[in-house]
């Protein structure tokens, strides 16, 4: 039903046949998604098939072999940089290992990309600083530095700053990882609201069953270079397929 | 699924690697150049990389500078004294460390201080996927990064040298003023009179080059460190060592074009 609704949209990302191959190992073989808008996506599967890789094709950062990327689209990996960057501006993505810029604190690492782009004025840039960190409730640490932060306060310090330009897609890369259930749980909440309220499209990539669960409009899962099946929570792992399956006993722990 | 057999080398693995780095650095200074005249530069950026590059080697230049005045007095007061021209020690002297002495050291510091610092920064940055982070979020990291840094030691090394010029000179004034009695006053106009305009000019050259090398070895092998933090250390001994070696070839390359100007 909801699958049926979601593909009359217009897709906001889509990747067809994606290759990719580092030291003559495939990891990616043929990649084939769509990414709607206003939907979470969430991307399964075990740790070293390409997810990270995947999310960084998806931006620009790494070219495939073969297939193409398309985000609004535009195929990104023909664009010049310029009209690539444009794109980025509507993408903003937590990357695995949150990526903070370590000699800036807290506060520079989240106004840094604002007052290179010049967005807003002062007065406007420092609400929306508070702002975004009331949203990942850690307006406490607004003048610490990277370093003195725990894992689990680094990653919602990256999610915010990848949601203060106001990107119209985010890409999460295993936005729970190393989070106490509590936290685990606020940033499932938060990634929901960003979709209720804002209608922001998302696709995270992640290992935790219950996050998949709680934010999954779609989920994926790649097994061996490729989507295996795609369907809601309960549609995946119905599927009596032993990859599937074994994902299932290893990954869900509650 | 591997695929080894297909590839096939224009000479061999190494020396085609070779080729493929030199025309990679070639690209990347190239770009350098293309960077600076067509985008905007972060001025914040580059004061602040021109203050730490320049605070960071101070306090060796000032003691390795002055140490070597003093030094180098000391050892070429005996064979000027066996030739009765003691007198000429502030000529010889200044000119030494003007032409030869300061700007080397100062190099030498900058590239175990500078270069190697550069690198160990962009490269842990590379690994920690920030230059990913940056590159997302559509903030160019090459400029905001390369082009500040190298820029920022290409100023600097300059400005560094003419310093360890006057520390060196300081140096050997103090030696020779105990030991020669001479006065500050007559030390100055002796160093002016020795001096050409052209001694100073090519020392600003050699400096200008030399800052640059510092800057561009550093942020390459920075930008481009891969392999862990264990990589990072290896780009930051890289480009210890490249730059050093680099600093001496231009030396004796500018040594020629001197000879070569000098003929005319
Ligand atoms: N830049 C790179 N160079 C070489 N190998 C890479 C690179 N990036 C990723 N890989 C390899 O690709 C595989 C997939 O990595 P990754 O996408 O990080 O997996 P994950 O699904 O856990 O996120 C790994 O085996 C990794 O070693
Ligand atoms: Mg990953």
């Amino acid at each position: 039903m909801l699958i049926k609704q979601l593909s009359l949209n217009k897709p906001v990302i889509q990747v067809r046949n994606i290759v990719k191959s580092f030291n003559n190992e495939y990891i990616l073989k043929n990649i084939t998604m769509s990414l709607y808008k206003g939907e979470n996506l969430v991307i399964l599967g075990n740790s070293g098939v390409g997810k990270s890789v995947l999310i960084k094709i998806i931006t620009g950062l790494i070219k495939p072999e073969k297939g193409i990327v398309e985000v609004f689209g535009k195929n990104i990996h023909a664009l010049p940089i310029h009209e690539l960057n444009k794109i980025r501006l509507k993408m903003g993505v937590a990357f695995q290992n949150s990526a903070l810029y370590d000699s800036m604190s807290v506060k520079e690492n989240l106004q840094f990309p604002l007052l290179k782009h010049n967005y807003g004025n002062k007065q406007n840039i420092h609400e929306k600083t508070i702002q975004i960190l009331k949203s990942v409730d850690l307006l406490n640490v607004i003048d610490k530095m990277p370093m003195e932060l725990s894992g689990g306060q680094r990653k919602r310090i990256s999610i915010a700053r990848a949601l203060m330009l106001d990107p119209e897609i985010m890409l999460y890369d295993e936005p729970t990882a190393g989070l106490d259930p509590k936290n685990s749980d606020n940033t499932n909440k938060l990634i929901n609201s960003l979709k209720n309220k804002y209608k922001k499209s998302s696709i995270i990539i992640t290992h935790d069953l219950t996050c998949a669960k709680t934010v999954g409009d779609r989920i994926t899962i790649i097994i061996d270079g490729s989507f295996f099946t795609t369907g809601t929570f309960n549609q995946v792992f119905k599927n009596k397929n032993d990859n599937i399956q074994s994902f299932y006993s290893y990954n869900f722990i509650n | 699924m591997t695929n080894n057999n297909n590839i096939s080398y224009l000479f061999s693995k190494k020396i085609d690697n070779f080729f493929i780095l030199i025309l990679d650095i070639y690209r990347f200074i190239i770009r350098f150049f293309k960077e600076i005249w067509t985008s905007k530069q972060d001025i914040k950026e580059l004061t602040q990389q021109c203050y730490e590059s320049g605070y960071k080697s101070l306090f060796l230049i000032s003691t390795i500078g002055f140490i070597t005045g003093i030094v180098f007095c000391n050892q070429t007061r005996p064979y000027l004294s066996n030739f009765g021209a003691l007198s000429w020690m502030p000529s010889i002297i200044s000119i030494s460390i003007v032409r030869a002495l300061a700007p080397i050291i100062t190099a030498l510091i900058a590239a175990g201080k500078i270069s190697s610092h550069i690198a160990s920064e962009l490269g842990s940055m590379r690994i920690t996927e920030q230059i990913d982070a940056m590159e997302v979020s559509a903030i160019k990291p090459f400029n905001f990064l390369v082009v500040t840094r190298t820029l920022a030691s290409t100023l600097m090394i300059p400005i560094l040298t003419v310093y360890a010029i006057v520390i060196s000179l300081f140096g050997a004034f103090i030696n020779i003023h105990y030991n020669e009695n001479i006065s500050l006053n007559l030390f100055i106009i002796e160093i002016f009179d020795s001096i050409s305009f052209f001694d100073i000019g090519f020392t600003m050259f050699k400096s200008i080059l030399f800052g640059f090398t510092i800057g561009i070895v550093g942020s390459y092998n920075g930008f481009y460190a891969k392999n862990g933090t264990q990589g990072v250390g290896r780009s930051s001994n890289i480009s210890f060592v490249v730059s050093m070696l680099l600093i001496f070839f231009e030396e004796l390359f500018v040594l020629q074009i001197t000879k070569l100007i000098n003929n005319f």
